[in-house]
């Protein structure tokens, strides 16, 4: 017999309220384990079981991120490394997006790039971090140019294979109607791998925080990387553990930055 | 006497050259559409039909021969190839758009017209994946409609189909082209395709290809010819056996 309006209404809220303490166990459990990790760590450091001098501990990570927050200079490190971040991340892919178009636009020279773009693909690009530091400087536009270094080259080879493997009888539909080379591209190639472009600057921006981090390493007054590296010198693991922590924040914003952005030009 | 012919092609001979040698795919091909006319290639897979259609509409130059067109060439391919990301309307205005007449008056109200005559206007602000895919088609021949092409090639237009959808897409599609009169070309292997379609058929033999043998079908329907009907004509079975026996030959000759 089949439900009755009033049935079917009833099973949908017992479905909803299911759905919803679902929900709200997983998320206790997280919650539980994140407390229990930081609970462990700071019992196990008062004990003496942690040598708080290799491992620090929560409260007096805690302590040293009020110090900086309170005199206001964790937001000038912050801010530094964010755009550092911002600026390699919009070089890099612009400019590998630009550079990827060329090689479609003329076959032959991706044909005579394509073993040194295989061999730059290849090398560990931080590798390259100390030459580009040497010839842009010790400062912001040389680590911003280590974050470029980090994502063009993958940037340049993801755009161009998405752009390739656009369907090639799509092509000649268009070039039927007489389309130019231009036309192709801005009515075609780019609108068919607009999620491409999108999930590639999701992979961008997170190469881009590497390449930054690396920059800082090795050069910098200023940043989170120079705050991890400079704890680690001075032996102040509370201040390692801090940077590492803002860090991890700082990924996590930039990437539901981009989530908001990707969900507001697929709602267009 | 005869007008001079819309299309004609004369001893066309193609030859691609590979890593592994050369490879002659078309022989000797010779024939002509007058204004108005449909006329079908048949031929075995892989025989060189696309190879035609790609010099017919100037994508590839042949080794020898000529070509004489008089005006331009519309194109339908295997699959409708319509953009996702545009509605129904923008998609059947893409041709123009890439010719800057998006925006005159006459082809707004031809493309209304089309689209209003073919069953598609309720449909103009869905996107493709909403529709069959005989609608898909059906919007796919309208795109190419729009610019007012002089001639039509049709390259296997059915084929991605499943069969009964091909039987009431390809219904669909020939009436538009005999109702708009079209001059137009088709590109099959479908031996009951091709009869039911065309006036004119030049069978194709296996690679290097040439024109084997051409028939003017001439069908006695009652009724207006389209494919269905032309399929109930008492010669379409005689027609079929014939064609269906030369291919045959050929198919064993090696």
């Amino acid at each position: 017999m089949p439900l009755t309006a009033e049935q079917t209404k009833t099973a949908h809220q017992a479905w909803l309220l299911q759905h919803k303490r679902e929900k709200q166990k997983i998320r206790g459990i997280q919650i539980f384990l994140l407390a229990g990790f930081l609970i462990l760590w700071e019992a196990a450091a008062r004990l003496g079981i942690l040598d708080t001098f290799l491992f620090s501990c929560p409260s007096a990570v805690l302590q040293i991120f009020w110090t900086y927050f309170s005199n206001g200079t964790i937001w000038r490190h912050i801010g530094i490394t964010m755009e550092e971040t911002f600026a390699g991340f919009f070089i890099g892919t612009f400019s590998g997006i630009a550079i990827a178009t060329l090689l479609w636009w003329k076959p032959i020279l991706s044909r005579i790039l394509d073993p040194f773009l295989v061999v730059l693909n290849a090398l560990p690009k931080t590798a390259l971090a100390p030459i580009v530091i040497v010839w842009f400087g010790a400062g912001m536009p040389g680590i911003i140019a280590v974050a470029v270094s980090i994502c063009i080259v993958v940037t340049i080879i993801s755009a161009y294979t998405d752009f390739r493997s656009v369907d090639e009888d799509k092509v000649r539909m268009l070039q039927s109607f007489g389309a130019t080379r231009g036309q192709i591209l801005y009515k075609l190639i780019l609108p068919a791998n607009r999620d491409n472009m999108l999930s590639l600057a999701k992979i961008n921006m997170g190469l881009c925080l590497i390449g930054v981090i690396v920059g800082e390493f090795l050069v910098s007054r200023c940043g989170i990387g120079y705050l991890i590296v400079y704890g680690s010198q001075v032996f102040r693991l509370d201040l390692v553990m801090m940077g590492v922590v803002i860090l991890a924040v700082c990924a996590w914003f930039l990437n539901s930055l981009l989530n908001l952005l990707e969900h507001h030009i697929k709602k267009l | 006497m005869k007008a001079e012919p819309l299309l004609s092609l004369e001893h066309i001979s193609m030859t691609f050259f590979n890593q592994d040698g050369v490879l002659p795919v078309l022989d000797d091909i010779s024939f002509s559409l007058q204004q108005g006319e449909i006329g079908a290639l048949l031929g075995p897979s892989g025989c060189g039909k696309s190879t035609i259609l790609n010099i017919l509409s100037g994508l590839l130059a042949p080794t020898g021969g000529t070509i004489n067109r008089q005006g331009t060439i519309g194109y339908m391919f295997q699959r409708d190839h319509l953009l996702d990301w545009r509605t129904i309307y923008d998609n059947v205005c893409i041709g123009l758009e890439i010719q800057h007449l998006q925006n005159s008056d006459l082809h707004q109200q031809k493309i209304e017209r089309l689209l209003r005559t073919y069953g598609l206007w309720e449909f103009r602000k869905r996107y493709p994946t909403e529709l069959s895919g005989g609608m898909r088609q059906r919007a796919a021949l309208i795109r190419t409609l729009a610019v007012d092409p002089d001639i039509l090639l049709l390259d296997e237009p059915f084929s991605a189909l499943d069969s009964q959808t091909r039987l009431t897409v390809s219904e669909d599609i020939c009436n538009i082209i005999r109702q708009e009169k079209k001059t137009t070309l088709l590109v099959t292997h479908d031996i009951s395709e091709a009869i039911s379609f065309a006036d004119t058929i030049y069978t194709l033999s296996k690679r290097p290809a040439k024109i084997r043998t051409t028939y003017r079908i001439q069908l006695t329907t009652e009724q207006p010819h389209t494919p269905l009907n032309a399929r109930k004509a008492p010669e379409f079975q005689e027609y079929f056996n014939i064609i269906w026996e030369e291919m045959m030959q050929d198919a064993s000759h090696s």
